[in-house]
Formats: structure tokens, sequence, C-alpha cells
């Protein structure tokens, strides 16, 4: 047995392809019913917006500057400073009437009727006809509601075949787009009265119109709550290198610098964050003579780099047994080969593993027994961090069958009960509280001198009132923990005798007593010993942990 | 509910040995390597407690058949083997008689981790029990 650590191969991928009706331009139609009321309603909407942040001509300059650079229709409402996301998702050609409108009412010329950047609602686009390709964002705001951005992250969705009911959008911009919609602000600023103080980031519309049509498609609902994340980044070849030339302006203070990474060479200083910062403190003449003024068109879209779905972690916990003296808690392993075969996480683990479909498990427990002591009683809580779960609820009826198959896989020798889905809230328990836990264990002892009525009844009246021992590091843990005296109390011991040389011993100590090294005394770092109370040497043949005194799993 | 109960039929074979000399325990943690001296007058033993072949510590004291009757009143102990000093025993300075009376148990002198994991390379210096006593003609 091992832990498998693997990621896609692990769970059978459900391969989907394209459905055949789909068209791979057509919009997916979002429930909105105030676009088939059409052009007049929107012209309303649009006016109406504009009234609180762009005044008189000021939206007339905007869109003439913005047409003049072909921008995209939804990019002219970002500069237009319109936040009602519903008015994005109105179909371009309408969004342009409603702009060819604004414009007439300045008695200006009217915008040339022969647009080659409009598309129709219906419209194959043909090769020959290409349509420029917006510069501000590369034509992913003109996609968000279709195939291109969304069938992606379908095709994964359905692959990994995740059973959720919500989901949150993480978007990363190709940062290109950066520099490009800087200069397009310039642009504005230097032909019209415009501060730019309310432009629309990109982000914003992008994640609520790919937000809906997820929603749309899949079923789900967007809630930035929710646990299950879908994480998009977007790259764009073309401009990624684009904002270089801030290197050479020095009010930018901008520099990139050269590090070494896993023993490559690799250059950083310019994330999304530090070119906004230094685009920020740049001089318009230093951008315009630096930079790229005004935006040059762009002859590629955008392009998907990753695409990562991720389910926060589950969390499951429960008590569990150990009838073995052969299997260790977690895997042991000395110098590449295993010393016990099977081990408590990888049997609880696996089967987890399985039922949750995730990717990898972390194993926690309110403390640990050797590989040759028993946990018998009630068990030791315990839990497990599910990570990237595709199936992250599972019914009571499931967690049962789960408890028997773990029971079957381990040959009976490991049981696992009263397991149930835990709340985070509820984790730091296991781990607080060693003060107040208490362990109960019984032993097989011998001893040296031969056992005798006096003996056993002596060591049952200390054991009534308890005693407190040093205990120095055993010397069997030395290598991994630090030489120090600890103050451990027994409260209760209890003896029997069960031969000439044999005792039955049942303790009640605190959380992290070295039991084996109160009976041997461990060349003397443990004082008093079992061995000093009677007079003798002694030591340990068998130990069970009886029980660990913590409630757990918590009640709801 | 698992009840524990106890076999002491089990240990009879063990026990037999346990009691021929009550420190044969030991043996089920440490093994005994043995290490002369050039001057031949000390003898120290290396006490290797191997955890499953898991990492090895040693602890350090005066063997048995060191002669505590001789002369000199002061002698350099050698460990024998490279590594790093853990612990020196300080019970030895409230009572130094049990650095004769428990070598093997209270009576160590320090405790020593070796360099090497390997015990082969670690106590390459050193003598089996068995290779010790051939060379002291005892049993």
């Amino acid at each position: 047995m091992s832990k498998k650590r693997l990621w896609s191969d692990d769970h059978a991928l459900v391969s989907v392809g394209l459905p055949p009706e789909t068209d791979k331009w057509k919009r997916i139609k979002i429930e909105n019913p105030s676009f088939s009321e059409g052009v007049d309603f929107l012209y309303q909407k649009v006016t109406s917006e504009l009234q609180k942040t762009c005044h008189g001509k000021i939206s007339r300059d905007i869109i003439n500057v913005l047409s003049d650079i072909s921008a995209c229709a939804r990019c002219t409402l970002r500069f237009l400073s319109i936040r009602d996301w519903n008015v994005y998702s109105a179909p371009e050609e309408l969004l342009f009437e409603t702009f060819r409108r604004i414009c007439a009412n300045f008695d200006v010329e009217p915008l040339s009727e022969t647009r080659a950047n409009v598309y129709t609602t219906e419209e194959i686009i043909s090769p020959r006809e290409s349509p420029t390709i917006c510069p501000l964002c590369f034509d992913l705001l003109r996609f968000a509601d279709k195939l291109d951005c969304v069938w992606p992250i379908c095709e994964k969705y359905y692959a990994h075949d995740y059973k959720v009911t919500d989901f949150n959008l993480n978007i990363v911009l190709p940062s290109g787009v950066i520099v490009k919609n800087h200069s397009a602000l310039i642009r504005i600023q230097r032909l019209a009265a415009f501060t730019g103080d309310y432009v629309v980031d990109l982000k914003a519309p992008y994640k609520s119109l790919l937000g809906s049509s997820i929603q749309e498609a899949l079923g789900l609902q967007h809630s930035s709550g929710s646990k299950f994340l879908i994480n998009v980044e977007y790259c764009h070849p073309e401009t990624q290198e684009n904002h270089r030339f801030l290197t050479r302006v020095s009010s930018a203070n901008f520099q990139l610098k050269k590090i070494k990474v896993k023993g490559k060479d690799v250059w950083t200083g310019d994330s999304r964050q530090n070119i906004a910062k230094a685009l920020a403190v740049t001089g318009d003449d230093d951008f315009i003579e630096y930079g790229e003024y005004p935006p040059t068109a762009v002859t590629e879209r955008f392009q998907i780099l990753t695409i990562r779905l991720e389910h926060s972690p589950i969390f499951v916990g429960g008590r569990y047994l150990k009838l073995s003296r052969d299997i260790s808690q977690t895997p042991w392993v000395v110098s590449g080969s295993r010393l016990t075969e099977k081990s408590v996480s990888e049997c609880i683990g696996e089967i987890l593993r399985e039922k949750y479909r995730c990717d990898d498990y972390n194993f926690v427990s309110a403390g640990r027994e050797d590989a040759n002591v028993r946990m018998l009683g009630n068990g030791r809580p315990f839990y497990l961090g599910l990570i990237n779960p595709r199936e992250p609820c599972l019914s009571q009826h499931e967690l049962n069958d789960a408890e028997m198959e773990i029971a079957e896989l381990s040959g009976k020798l490991i049981r696992a009960h009263k397991l149930k889905p835990i709340d985070e809230c509820h984790l730091p328990t296991i781990k607080t509280g060693e003060e107040s836990k208490y362990i109960f264990t019984s032993m097989l002892v011998w001893l040296s001198k031969m056992v005798s009525t006096e003996m056993v009844n002596k060591l049952n009246e200390i054991g009534t009132s308890g005693i407190t021992i040093d205990q120095w590091t055993p010397i069997r843990v030395l290598q991994r923990r630090a030489l120090m005296v600890r103050k451990k109390r027994i409260h209760n011991l209890l003896a029997e005798a069960l031969g000439e040389h044999f005792l039955r011993i049942e303790l009640r100590t605190e959380a992290g007593t070295y039991i084996k090294e109160f009976i041997h005394g461990d060349l003397g770092r443990t004082t008093p010993s079992l061995g000093n109370l009677v007079g003798c040497d002694a030591d340990i043949l068998e130990l069970d942990v009886i029980d660990v005194e913590l409630a757990w799993p918590p009640e709801d | 509910m698992i009840e524990e109960d106890y076999e002491t039929s089990r240990y009879t074979d063990l026990i037999e040995n346990y009691n021929r000399d009550p420190l044969t325990y030991l043996k089920q943690y440490y093994t005994k390597y043995y290490h002369v001296s050039t001057d031949k007058i000390v003898n120290t033993t290396n006490k290797k407690r191997p955890l499953h072949k898991e990492t090895v510590i040693c602890v350090i004291s005066v063997s048995k058949e060191f002669d505590s009757t001789a002369k000199r009143t002061e002698y350099k102990v050698r460990a024998c083997l490279a590594g790093w000093i853990v612990e020196f025993n300080k019970r030895l300075l409230e009572d130094e008689g049990l650095l004769f009376r428990k070598p093997y148990t209270e009576g160590y002198i320090a405790i020593i981790k070796p360099k090497h994991e390997n015990t082969q390379i670690a106590l390459e210096n050193c003598l089996t029990e068995d290779e010790y006593k051939a060379s002291r003609g005892l049993d």
C-alpha cells in the first residue's frame, strides 16, 4: 500500500466533446427582458447613466476617440463610466446605434455607417472580413458571453465531474491591457476635458459577464462566498512586454531585477501591481514619448493560459482504533524502505480519497502511539483534510460505507468510527487542550524482583494519590527533539499481580507522558520510574492505549 | 470494546534470561560494541541503539571489565566514533561511584549522535561483543 499523490490521472476524467448543435459564434442567451425592447430602451438607460459622469460633449468625444482606435462597444462603455452590467450584455450593434444617437445630439457628423467593427447577432464571421480586434481588451470583453470564453471552462468542469452548486471566479487578465488602457485614457484626456476618475476597469464587467454565462451554461450560482473557485489566467503574447519601456523612464521608478529561481535566471519586478504603480507616477509627457501612444492596433486575440478548478478543503473527523502491533500511525519509511506495511493514515485516507475524489489528504490526530502499541477503547480522535474534493458533500450513509471499507482494507485491524464532516472552526480542538487531556493505558510489566502482595499494595497506595515524575527527553527520540526535562503527572496507578515476575499496570496520565520510559527508567533519565518505586529493574513487554479523553467529534 | 489480555506464558523463555542476568532486558534496546584504548587499560563500550535501522544513537560507558582498582586516577575516555555529543551524564558529578556500580544503566558517560547513519561505518573502530570476548579470552 502506498499513498497515491497523483493529480489528474487519478480520477477518471470524463471526456466531453463540443455539442454538435452549437455554433461557435452563437451567443449564450441571457434572460434579460430589457433588450427585447430594443435600442430605445438601451438609449434611455445609457444616457441616464451618462448624466452622472460624462456631461455634454465629453461623451461624444470619448466615443469618437475610441472609435478611431477600433475599440469594441463594451470598452467604450467602460470609458463612458457606465456601471450597470446589464447594459454591457446588450448586442454590439445596438450599443453602436446608441452611440450614434448620442453623437447625433451634438450636431456633429454621425459615425460612419460602414463600421467594419460591428458584429451582428447571428453573423458567422468569415476570415476575409475579420473585424479588427479591440486593442483595449483583446476581444476578451467582447467574447465574455460567447463560447470562446465559456466553453473551455465548461469542458474542464465536466471532465472532472465536480458535484457543486455554486462557484466563485478569479480572473487574471493579460498584462498588456494595463498599458493599452492607460494610453487610451491619456488620448481621451488630451482631446477632451475628462478626468477619467470613474473609468471602469476591465475586470469587473468581464467577471460579471463571464460569471453570468457560466451560471447559465452550468446551472451553478455565481457567489463570492462559494468554496468552489474557477481560476482563469489569460495571456496575450503580442503585448506582454509592452511595459518594458518603463525601465527607461526615470520618473516611473520601475526597475527589473534578475534573480535565480531553481538555478535559472529570471526577471522580476514587473508584476501587474508594479506596472500600475509605475504608470500612476509616470508623467503624461514621458508616457507619450517613450510608450505606445496612441494605442496601436493588435493582430491577435487573447489566449487562455490556464484554467484551474479548485474546491477548498473538506474536513472529515472521527476516532480510530488500531488492533495490531505491526501498524504505524503514519507511513514509516527509513532509507527508502517501509518498516510497516500498513499505516492508519493510509487505510483511512485512501478510502476517503476515493469517495471524495480529492487530490490529496492530510492526517491530523490528537497525539500518537508507536507501531507496537494498540489503540483500544473509544479510539483516538483524528481528522483528515481532503484537498480539492470533486464530491465535497457525502451522505452519512456513504460515510458509514467508508467505515466498513476501512475495516475491510485493514483486515479488521483498523477501525474508524463516528466519521462525520467537521467544520473548520472545530479543528484546533484536536491540538489544544494538551494539558487537560487524560490518557488511559494498560501494560504488561516484568520485574527483576519477585512480585509480592506488599509490593502490589504499595504501588496501589501510591497510585491512588498519584505522583509527578521528571522525564528527560528519552534517548530513543533524542535525535529529533530537544534535550530538556518535562514534569509529567501520573494521576492514577493500578497494579495487579499476574505471575512471579509479571504485573499488569493501568495508568491515567497527563498527555505527553512517555509511558515506556516511566517503566524502565531510560537509564535513570526518568525519575522516579516504576523500577525505582519497587526497588528493582523493570521492563515493559506490552502496551495498550485504552482511552484518549477528548470530546470528539464535536456535536453539531 | 476490545479487552486487553496479557498472556504471560508467551514470555517464559524471555524472562528466564532476564532472571539470570537482570540487565538482559537492555538487549532489546541496545547492542554493545567495545573499544580498547591503546594503553590497554581503559575499555569503553559503545551501546548502539538502533530503532529498527532508524537513526542510531550511542551511549558511552565504561565496560564492566575495567579494572577500577588500578593505580591511576585520571584517564582519557575516547568515544572512537565521529559525531556530536548530545548529553553528558550530570549524575556523575553528584555520584562518581555510579560510573563503576552501574556502568550500563545510570552510570553512562555521554550520549553521542553518530555522523554516519550506517552503523558499519560509524562503528568501524569498534569490536562487536563476540570479537571483544574472543580477543580477551572471555567466554
